[in-house]
């Protein structure tokens, strides 16, 4: 006898493929259409209106593909012929999956290899990537549909579930993003959410599944966002970011310390003082000293407990995003501070213990690589770049859904165009940085502008073919707590003012 | 020797949707190797019961066992010894009847359809969903009795069939059961009924199984009212009328109710001023004319009394009425 998922497997081959066939006409379509959109083809503006619907329709597809499936031997109701027969759950729920991978993964997976390919990249260098982004379609859209479907008798259910399951989902998402509104998240609690995200959904499949209990199962789904809201209500949020973040203590760390006096403002900026929410930011400024020259120190979130005479008020940790490099000794980091609090202290000299969760990168050496207009040429972290067409100091990069963390680069350029080689060239540098997602298209094009740093924007600036590029790649070494005492802020000279567009203490 | 066990057993078992009852508690045995018609009207619970049996629904409360396993743990391997069809199942429509044969046949080991498929005359190439209701009932009941089950449900399988094709799905069932029995071969008798499979039918047309159950249940408004063989049933019920015969030149007697209450078992007692008549539940074992005697006065006249058989329908129809459970018949 044929093992129960082949034979089930052989059933829903025989039943379902003409949906099969759409979900893999439709990839084939997409492989076609996707790369107008970073080829420079004349067609890009079509090509991105077809890439659009084809992302639509692939959806529907796999929406109809799994409700189909699923629904062949449904889960809901006691009437179906297959409950009275020999089946294996694992054996049904293996064949679901088994048929899935072939009609869905596999074909999304091939897809993306042969864009890849086509995009003159090196699928195998990003394997980690295509399973990481079929990791994505299993979390964001296979297991929801599969576990929506399972707890439904019919694709209308199934759609309009999916539908309110949305809307509930992102109401959800919402109020979970007004709960951590400006507020640092601990490093653990993302991975976590993410976690349960997935985990609380494929337990209500693989139940449902097992004991056909669909009230159940359904209670697990609603549950999810419900329990993810929860969760982030509850979690110790300043007490996790404390225990991620380790205190510094080892002599290589950077110092922070108190701002050197001559420095202080004497009075406040002039204007109105910005009220926002009913807080008002303080910029608290600090020195910042012993970092090397191949480090930085990205700041993540700050926290702040501000003393006054009869008054102490401690800020929770707040999102940040400032750099402490060697090349900037002194930084500022903001703190809301409410209205009322402010307006007790009034000018009354404050201190201020300022708490920083900052990330350590460490910069690689430098790295050279040639450009060259006539082809792609490669650049660090498995991309390749084209000059852009208008000649001017940018490039138009290809990467497999994301670039390295941290990438610059620094290139000579030439004033004017490249037709003048006798011309001094000046230094010019870029930020090579996108951020990944789930995406169908593998193939991100991220734009690369040298900037040389001249307040003129007339002044035209080219990178010639055969230049030079120096990469620098900074890589997260690890996490640090820093912190520092501020003494005898008068408050009102460091509020942020509605007209006041300078950062106050800081010398310009 | 061991004894054994029944094939199904049910106790206390009970299901409630809200507030509604569809079970009250229901206790019931059926012996391997019977053929146990549950009847009862419309809504009276019958589907209920299989389901649960079948593990399709969870009861609220009790238990229930069928193959000496609980109905809660059955899995996948189990229905290869258990077989199932019913009037509202829902089949692959989509697949043609031997696509359909063939797909199942890939999970039973002990699969064999081929005599079934000529003498019940399956149209193999038609698809599921164009069949009639009668073929569509018979391609369900091949696809049981294909695999040789232990153990056969079937709710309400002939519902809506004309009788031709009941009877050619009750002679097709019944080969299975017993392959001799049509022939009238004594030699059936070597066929230990324990080794026979049991076969649970639920109808709420009485003349549908009483040609061919062993065993008959009888469910009203969810209760059990009595779960028996066959022939015990048929034996201890029957029709009793008393009348009193008119003596020439005397005045009539009449029959004057004593102080003395009618027996639990009689049911539907009607009296006039010269006759009674009810439906004794135990006239097999109870002496009816020492009953009459004592529930009735006749002034020194013997009373007449008439004890007809019962058929199926007259016993339900006197259950129903009398809204009442028989007592159990004495062993």
């Amino acid at each position: 006898m044929t093992p129960q998922p082949l034979h089930i497997f052989r059933k829903d081959i025989l039943h379902l493929w003409p949906e099969a066939s759409v979900v893999v006409a439709l990839f084939i379509a997409f492989g076609i259409a996707a790369p107008s959109n970073w080829t420079n083809s004349p067609y890009a503006g079509v090509a991105q209106l077809v890439s659009l619907l084809l992302d639509l329709l692939m959806l529907l597809s796999w929406l109809v593909l799994i409700s189909r499936l699923i629904h062949d031997e449904p889960l809901v109701g006691d009437r179906q012929f297959w409950t009275s027969r020999p089946y294996h759950w694992l054996s049904l729920l293996g064949a679901k999956l088994l048929f899935l991978v072939v009609f869905l993964y596999l074909p999304f997976f091939l897809m993306q290899v042969i864009l890849l390919k086509h995009a003159g990249l090196y699928p195998m260098l990003a394997l980690p990537a295509l399973f990481h982004n079929l990791m994505l379609l299993t979390v964001a859209i296979v297991v929801p549909f599969a576990a929506i479907a399972a707890v439904t008798s019919t694709f209308a259910r199934m759609l309009m579930s999916v539908v309110g399951g949305a809307v509930y989902f992102g109401i959800a998402t919402l109020f979970v993003v007004w709960l951590v509104w400006g507020r640092m998240t601990p490093p653990v609690l993302d991975p976590i959410l993410f976690t349960l995200l997935i985990l609380l959904p494929a337990i209500a499949l693989v139940y449902q599944y097992a004991t056909r209990r669909t009230t159940i199962s359904r209670i697990m789904l609603v549950a999810t966002p419900l329990l993810l809201v929860l969760l982030t209500f509850i979690t110790p949020f300043d007490a996790l970011i404390r225990h991620g973040y380790p205190a510094a203590s080892g002599a290589s760390d950077p110092k922070l310390s108190d701002f050197p006096s001559e420095f202080r403002p004497k009075a406040a900026a002039p204007g109105d003082l910005a009220v926002s929410l009913g807080k008002v930011e303080i910029e608290v400024p600090f020195a910042v000293a012993g970092i090397d020259k191949d480090s930085a120190y990205l700041v993540k979130g700050a926290s702040a407990t501000i003393t006054a005479p009869g008054i102490t008020y401690t800020s929770p940790f707040l999102t940040e995003a400032r750099q402490l490099t060697s090349a900037a000794p002194i930084a500022v980091v903001t703190v809301p501070l409410p209205l009322s609090v402010y307006n007790k202290i009034g000018t009354l000299p404050a201190d201020v213990h300022l708490t920083l969760a900052t990330d350590h990168l460490k910069l690689d050496p430098a790295a050279t690589w040639k450009s060259s207009s006539s082809a792609p040429f490669d650049i660090p972290g498995h991309g390749h770049c084209t000059f852009s067409q208008d000649g001017h100091a940018d490039l138009i990069c290809h990467y497999a859904f994301k670039t390295p963390e941290a990438l610059f680069a620094t290139a000579p350029v030439s004033p004017g165009s490249c037709a003048n080689p006798s011309a001094q060239q000046i230094p010019a540098q870029a930020s090579v940085n996108s951020s990944g997602a789930l995406s169908f298209d593998p193939i991100i094009t991220v734009p690369v502008k040298f900037q040389t740093g001249d307040p003129e924007t007339k002044h035209r600036y080219a990178l010639c073919s055969g230049t030079p590029i120096n990469f620098l790649e900074a890589k997260d070494t690890g996490k640090l707590r820093l912190d520092t005492d501020v003494k005898q802020l008068v408050l009102p000279n460091y509020a942020g003012r509605a007209q006041d567009q300078q950062q106050p203490g800081v010398p310009q | 020797m061991t004894i054994a066990t029944p094939a199904i057993q049910t106790h206390d078992l009970t299901k409630g949707y809200g507030s509604t009852i569809a079970l009250h508690p229901l206790t019931l045995d059926v012996p391997r190797g019977a053929v146990f018609a549950l009847v009862g009207h419309n809504g009276a619970g019958k589907t209920t019961l299989i389901k649960i049996l079948m593990n399709m629904i969870r009861p609220t409360s009790g238990s229930a066992s069928i193959l000496d396993k609980s109905t809660l743990t059955l899995t996948g391997d189990d229905f290869t010894r258990i077989g199932y069809a019913s009037e509202n199942q829902e089949l692959p429509d989509w697949m043609t009847v031997r696509q359909f044969m063939d797909y199942l046949k890939g999970f039973y080991p002990t699969w064999d359809d081929s005599a079934l498929i000529a003498q019940l005359e399956l149209p193999l190439d038609r698809k599921l969903k164009n069949l009639s209701r009668g073929m569509l009932m018979k391609a369900a009941l091949a696809s049981i009795l294909a695999f040789k089950p232990s153990l056969i449900l079937l709710d309400e399988p002939f519902s809506g069939l004309d009788p031709l094709v009941r009877d050619e799905l009750i002679e097709a069932l019944m080969m299975r059961v017993n392959p001799r029995s049509l022939a009238g071969n004594e030699a059936m008798a070597e066929t230990p009924v324990a080794d026979r499979p049991t076969i649970l039918i639920s109808s709420h047309d009485l003349a549908e199984v009483e040609s061919f159950a062993t065993h008959i249940g009888f469910l009203h408004q969810g209760r059990l009212l009595f779960a028996e063989e066959m022939h015990s049933l048929t034996a201890r019920f029957r029709e009793v009328t008393v009348t009193l015969p008119a003596l020439a030149g005397e005045a009539p007697a009449t029959l004057v109710k004593t102080a003395t209450p009618p027996p639990d078992t009689w049911l539907l007692l009607e009296t006039t001023l010269t006759a009674a008549r009810f439906v004794h539940t135990h006239a097999d074992t109870e002496n009816v004319a020492a009953q009459v005697a004592s529930v009735f006065s006749t002034g020194g006249v013997t009373p007449h009394l008439q004890s007809e058989p019962m058929t199926l329908r007259g016993i339900f129809l006197a259950l129903a009425k009398s809204g009442r459970a028989p007592a159990a018949p004495t062993q």
